[in-house]
């Protein structure tokens, strides 16, 4: 257990300004690149400007610069704890306001190259007026912000990113990222950082993925104050691949943290795509902590028919996993047990004349401990044309689990009206076959007037009703307001 | 009846949209003769085409009108409808009209690439990839996947492939391991943000409130998903850590007071969960074995987790490790001390 000091404080404060300093300087990046600068540029061209030839193309600098921002505004009463039996409980008016932004320029000349930079910006901030200590007033944090340098093959990616896949499964860190890949199809991937915690780790309920504990416990002897330089990853991966043959991926996954390995993986994927239509797959994680595989899934897909007018997709697999590997392995409950599941099952969707499509899916679960357990899903959508003039769906799902199981219906449609409006619905109604508190139903309604116009805005008003063993009535409301812009020099 | 009834009033307060406009009915009038029209060719209407390479160069109103004189409002009707999300990409692409047009294998015909808007029932309007590839070879670029450098990463990213990497039927459900297979390939057309706009966790708001209008899809979390929330994790327990940790479910859990971390919280388990001795009901070493994830959304406390007050080495509760357990931790693991504490 570490205990938090002064100069830890004024590290925290150092790494908050680092990613502060990241967007900052991405941004200002964006406005005074090169060549008199891109605000300059996007003065001049317009979006469907005049556009080069191609021969012109060679000489200008020709990229894209996109720009998002959404706004939300939800309105709802909540009570945290739900009351016992039915007893009367506190609630609470809340109105939060979220924003999120996100800009990239891709196709940016650099002195390595024509078109061989891109620029990626993501934040979101929240607002929550007159919240009570349950919740934080304001957060706000960078999802992404990183510079990726393309030369030849090889590209470099420098800034808050993402590694998924193989061995690292899904992982977001502050470092660098390396690609390299030859014309044989042959690839090959070096990363490392330090793994992205959740900013300032204070905001309830928040977050970030690969983080540790926050500081919300009440217990103080939970808290786990943590340096950031304690929780790092690395990794590497190598493969090859080939639209008409298949591919062939080995990777190695390191992620650290305070009390140990958290993972330490090596990954195998192929695919065989060298019979028309048909494609297999296979994929192992292989733990080298515990020396044992801790997920291994075999899959079989076919593609048939794929064309405007129809479509047919079929995926069989089988999934073995055991669970307790999954968790970070710095986790003291990752020993107990090597308990497996195995899973097999399937799905078919299909794409019908008359814009019909069926999707349906099964799975069955066996345990070591313990009954077995089922989810299927069959669902059929129709849609009038491809301006959504109409849409309908209906479907119906079932879960098994050793615990509860339920029936779920779920009713949707939605239609353009005229003015560039459109209503949407959405209905669900789930029966449990065992009683949660005294009920045995939960049922949600939700309507959406979307206004949807032939330009770079949009938004959304609409509201939600749940009767749940939770609530008698929950009544939520949510405006939207999302704005892109789009700006190219050509 | 009352839904029946609501559903029935919105269905028929759906607008149709009108058609923008159909190429074949315009190409095939007849013409030319005694009393007829003249003739329409592509370029009576995409009049600036050649002049404006990389634009579609769609037609005004005025060239309508030159024949419709008395339909202004239909004119208007049909060049205001919205276009297909097809249409709209494609006018991303970066094409010199001119420059193809004057190549002997075109023949200044428009016709041998847009053969669809007269021979294909759905008159598609744009050439599919193969036509580009009857003189541009890049079969070798095609095979390994490689848009780029033919295509601008800008223009990719606006495009809906149709031919190679179709996203087609079950693709919804098929992405993730297409994604998860090569991250390469994807980002020739995506940005990080095409990701994050369902899968980034870190937002604070769930992808089924920030996309509610998305009627047609299906999200991870719909409608209560509250209620459900631990079955649901009972039935794809490695589905939830490919996005979450335990530590997401332990804020929430602690928050409502039914966590092992929080003081006084209330225990949520059922009368012979756990007992002092063997004989006792003890329900929870089932349970842990067959699904700890569920355990550690509660327990996982590092060295105050309250499993191992009886679980450490000597405690009541016995050895945890399934038989046959081995590590390749070193004696001086911080994670292993938290129970041997004397004895590594």
């Amino acid at each position: 257990m570490m205990a938090r000091t002064p100069s830890r404080d004024r590290r925290a404060r150092w790494r908050a300004g680092y990613v502060q300093a990241w967007g900052v300087g991405l941004l200002t990046f964006l406005m005074a690149g090169e060549g008199g600068g891109m605000a300059s540029a996007l003065a001049q061209e317009t979006v469907g400007g005049t556009a080069p030839s191609a021969d012109s193309v060679a000489t200008g600098n020709f990229f894209e610069f996109t720009g998002r921002t959404v706004t939300n505004v939800q309105m709802f009463k909540r009570a945290l704890l739900p009351g016992p039996n039915g007893s009367i409980v506190e609630d609470q008016f809340l109105a939060p306001i979220h924003q999120s932004l996100s800009a990239h320029a891709l196709g940016v000349d650099s002195p390595l190259g024509q078109d061989s930079l891109e620029i990626q910006v993501a934040a979101f901030g929240q607002v929550v007026p007159g919240a009570d200590d349950a919740t934080r007033p304001a957060t706000w944090d960078v999802a992404s912000a990183f510079i990726r340098q393309k030369w030849q093959r090889a590209s470099l990616s420098l800034g808050r990113q993402v590694v998924a896949g193989g061995a690292a499964r899904y992982a977001r860190f502050d470092g660098g990222s390396l690609a390299l890949s030859s014309r044989f199809g042959l690839q090959l991937q070096v990363y490392g950082g330090l793994t992205a915690m959740p900013r300032w780790n204070q905001r309830y309920g928040y977050h970030q993925l690969g983080q540790s504990y926050e500081d919300w416990s009440t217990d103080p002897n939970a808290r786990l104050h943590v340096d950031r330089n304690d929780y790092w990853l690395a990794g590497v991966r190598a493969g090859w691949e080939r639209q008409d043959v298949g591919s062939l991926h080995v990777s190695v996954h390191h992620q650290q943290e305070q009390a140990g390995p958290a993972q330490a993986n090596m990954g195998f994927s192929g695919t065989l795509t060298k019979i028309q239509h048909l494609e297999l797959s296979a994929d192992a994680l292989f733990s080298t902590e515990a020396s044992r595989f801790s997920d291994l899934r075999f899959a079989a897909i076919v593609q048939a028919m794929q064309s405007d007018a129809a479509g047919l997709f079929v995926r069989a697999e089988v999934l073995h996993t055991v669970p307790s590997l999954l968790l970070s392995q710095a986790s003291v409950l990752s020993v107990f047990g090597f308990e497996e599941i195995t899973e097999a099952g399937g799905m078919v969707s299909a794409e019908l004349p008359l814009r019909i499509k069926i999707d349906a899916s099964a799975y069955g679960q066996m345990y070591q401990e313990g009954s077995p357990g089922m989810r299927a899903e069959v669902s059929a959508h129709y849609q009038l044309d491809d301006k959504d003039s109409f849409f309908a769906r209906a479907e119906l799902g079932r879960l098994d689990t050793s615990d509860n199981g339920y029936w779920m219906f779920r009713a949707s449609l939605g239609c353009r009206l005229p003015k560039d409006l459109k209503l949407l619905g959405d209905a669900y109604f789930y029966r449990y076959d065992d009683s949660i508190s005294g009920y045995r139903s939960s049922s949600f309604y939700a309507a959406h007037l979307a206004y949807q116009p032939d330009a770079p805005w949009n938004a959304r008003i609409g509201g939600s009703l749940t009767t749940s063993p939770y609530a008698d009535y929950d009544l939520q409301a949510l405006a939207r307001v999302e704005y892109q812009f789009e700006r190219s020099r050509r | 009846m009352l839904w029946a009834a609501l559903a029935l009033a919105v269905i028929l307060a759906c607008t149709r949209v009108p058609v923008r406009f159909v190429h074949q009915q315009h190409l095939g009038l007849a013409c030319g003769q005694p009393g007829q029209p003249e003739c329409l060719t592509c370029l009576s209407c995409h009049v600036n085409v050649e002049r404006a390479p990389g634009q579609v160069a769609h037609p005004s109103d005025e060239n309508c009108v030159e024949c419709h004189a008395q339909q202004h409002k239909k004119v208007e009707a049909s060049l205001n409808a919205p276009r297909s999300a097809a249409a709209k990409q494609a006018t991303a692409i970066v094409f010199d009209h001119d420059r193809h047009l004057a190549m002997p294998e075109v023949g200044g015909q428009c016709i041998s690439c847009h053969a669809g808007l007269v021979s294909d029932k759905t008159g598609n309007t744009f050439p599919p990839m193969e036509r580009c590839f009857a003189c541009h070879e890049h079969q070798d670029q095609w095979d390994r996947g490689e848009c780029a450098p033919c295509h601008h990463s800008a223009d990719l990213k606006k495009l809906f492939p149709r031919t190679m990497l179709r996203h087609g039927a079950g693709w919804d459900k098929q992405h993730a391991t297409e994604a998860l297979k090569t991250t390469v390939q994807c980002a020739q057309c995506h940005t990080t943000e095409s990701c994050d706009d369902c899968h980034d966790v870190s937002q604070g708001l769930r992808v089924e409130v920030r996309k509610a209008e998305q009627v047609d899809k299906s999200f991870i979390h719909p409608a209560d998903f509250l209620t459900r929330h631990a079955w649901q994790a009972k039935s794809e327990p490695a589905r939830c850590l490919s996005c979450h940790r335990v530590e997401t479910c332990d804020s929430c859990h602690q928050a409502r007071g039914i966590s092992a971390g929080r003081v006084g919280s209330e225990n949520p388990h059922p009368p012979g969960w756990m007992g002092p001795n063997k004989n006792a009901d003890n329900h929870h070493g089932r349970a842990a074995r067959r699904d700890i994830l569920s355990c550690a959304s509660c327990h996982d406390q590092g060295p105050v987790t309250n499993c191992i007050e009886c679980h450490s080495v000597g405690g009541p509760g016995g050895n945890p490790h399934p038989q046959g357990w081995k590590s390749s931790r070193g004696p001086g693991d911080e994670m292993c001390k938290y129970c041997h504490q004397g004895d590594l």
